[in-house]
């Protein structure tokens, strides 16, 4: 995965991440199918957020700061808190309020990948608008 | 002096003057005014957080451009994040792999068409079925 012959591997199932809201309150939406949950039709939409609602030991005023809700419910079922200039050695802390799906390693790499392709994402634009990068 | 005269300078000190009207609220040492929320200390989420039933620390690693997944006091390394800023043809631009290295096996990736694109592809490998495995000649 990963690879140029491997993009093309029938294995990987594709979803797309797409924002739906600019700016300091930015919104990006994910609707994806959960093990177990995909042979019913039953698909999720979740929705990664900005927030401020983090413990003391991270950064407040971060931008990468997330959390993933429900969109039908309104459910906070994670939060990422970025340390940001606060610690040198240890990037944050993400916290899973509720496995979902049958599957909760699935839940876990789904929760992982999408918040950290965001905060990749926001890093490389923010090191780019800031002019240190090509 | 009169010890009785101690003793009402004592209370004076400690406790406000009793009034009539309705009791004065009083100000915290970290608030700015006695002002209360009208969601009287609610948490504002529809379903606030509660108590997380899993918790992962996230390190730098490999010059603060990968990152480490790790699981409780003592460190276990579950994930590896790798984070390419170079790319290599179809290359991804994040790849997730199990274990506490980038040597683990890829479970997920996400490719972005561009910095400021509306649009991150996320990809996850399913797990192989024995079908698959069989012809790829793993046991």
């Amino acid at each position: 995965m990963g690879g140029a012959a491997d993009a093309d591997d029938s294995r990987i199932s594709w979803e797309a991440m797409t924002r739906t809201r600019a700016g300091v309150h930015h919104q990006w939406d994910l609707s994806v199918a959960l093990p177990g949950e995909a042979s019913a039709g039953r698909r999720r939409r979740l929705c990664w957020r900005h927030t401020r609602d983090v413990d003391s030991t991270a950064l407040r005023y971060s931008m990468q700061n997330l959390q993933l809700v429900e969109c039908d419910t309104g459910a906070v079922l994670a939060v990422f808190a970025n340390n940001g200039i606060k610690s040198w050695k240890k990037k944050g802390k993400l916290s899973l309020f509720e496995a979902q799906g049958e599957d909760p390693e699935a839940w876990e790499r789904l929760v992982l990948l999408s918040a950290f392709a965001l905060v990749a994402k926001l890093r490389r634009r923010s090191t780019v608008m800031n002019g240190y990068g090509s | 002096m009169d010890p009785q005269f101690l003793a009402m300078d004592d209370e004076d000190e400690h406790s406000p003057p009793s009034s009539p009207g309705p009791s004065t609220p009083r100000r915290q040492s970290d608030e700015s005014s006695t002002a209360r929320s009208e969601y009287d200390g609610a948490d504002h989420l529809p379903h606030g957080p509660s108590t997380p039933v899993r918790t992962l620390d996230i390190w730098h690693a490999a010059a603060h451009t990968n990152l480490l997944v790790t699981e409780g006091q003592a460190r276990t390394p579950r994930y590896y994040i790798a984070n390419r800023w170079v790319l290599a043809g179809r290359q991804a631009d994040l790849v997730l792999h199990s274990g506490g290295d980038k040597f683990g096996p890829a479970v997920g990736c996400a490719r972005f068409t561009s910095i400021f694109s509306r649009t991150v592809t996320l990809g996850w490998a399913a797990p192989p079925t024995p079908t698959t495995a069989a012809s790829r000649g793993r046991p």
